[in-house]
């Protein structure tokens, strides 16, 4: 990919970040207190709606178009098989979120507020996605 | 509208527009843990870690900006403790392997392009999350 690409995706990057502060996804009590039926604050149901819409909009015209503008076919999944890793991999991601408060892109925004936790986060997550690669790849 | 709904709006917004500019430009779903995985496991993606690299590095400069220049949007609260926190977060790093993907690639792109594996994955970590959370509290643990 050309270096000015490379600093386009920079500035996603950042871009995505700014989002995520903007809407309080940073926030590990947020998430808890979405998460949380007991008392509730829905919050952050006001982020993936209009995230989600966005996208949803942008979508059609961007798979007709099918090139992306760095000269390269995009790609998109197509796979439809709903199978147990998939399940189960969703539903152990949640109880971590819920456990944490953090799910990956706000840790990775957060990075730099240098608290001991997010040093933490980022070490175990990354344990946990070396360890679930490495028994998925031994049974395939 | 309490602002924080307002902030969410916005920011939820600004989310999906650069999921679309994210497909736009370079060609790929937005989502963080894929894109982290790619540079941990690069081999998985041959010649193609540079752009996630320089992704990853601008979400972690703006944090850096957002934390030194504007905390009022850097709120950072968390009272969990160890014996939950760090086995929570090795549970987000298998779950999202696994699954292939977080709230940003399955909640935002995936279902935003419709994707039936991402409605359930999104059904399956909230509903996991709430039943954690929900539990947790009512057992007064966080």
């Amino acid at each position: 990919m050309s270096p000015l690409f490379l600093f386009f995706s920079f500035l996603l990057g950042g871009l995505f970040s700014l989002g995520l502060f903007i809407s309080g996804m940073t926030n590990p009590q947020k998430v808890m207190d979405f998460f949380n039926v007991a008392h509730w604050d829905p919050s952050l149901a006001f982020v993936l709606f209009p995230a989600v819409l966005v996208y949803m909009i942008f979508f059609p015209l961007l798979k007709k178009k099918g090139i992306a503008l760095d000269g390269k076919k995009m790609q998109i999944p197509n796979s439809k098989e709903i199978n147990h890793k998939l399940i189960v991999g969703a539903v152990l991601f949640g109880i971590g979120w819920g456990l944490t408060g953090i799910c990956p892109a706000p840790g990775l925004a957060n990075f730099a507020n240098g608290s001991l936790q997010i040093f933490l986060y980022i070490g175990f997550m990354v344990l946990g996605i070396y360890f679930a690669h490495f028994v998925s790849a031994r049974k395939m | 509208m309490p602002t924080s709904y307002v902030m969410g709006l916005i920011g939820g917004a600004i989310l999906g527009l650069t999921g679309a500019l994210t497909m736009l430009f370079i060609g790929r779903i937005m989502g963080a843990s894929g894109i982290f995985k790619g540079v941990l496991i690069p081999h998985l993606h041959r010649g193609d870690v540079a752009w996630r690299l320089f992704f990853l590095l601008g979400m972690v400069a703006m944090g850096w900006i957002v934390n030194n220049y504007f905390p009022q949007f850097a709120q950072f609260e968390l009272h969990q403790s160890n014996w939950l926190f760090i086995p929570g977060a090795f549970l987000v790093g298998v779950g999202v392997t696994w699954a292939n993907g977080c709230t940003s690639g399955h909640g935002i792109c995936g279902m935003g392009r419709l994707s039936i594996r991402s409605f359930v994955a999104v059904a399956c970590f909230c509903g996991a999350g709430f039943i954690t959370v929900t539990i947790l509290s009512l057992l007064g643990v966080q």
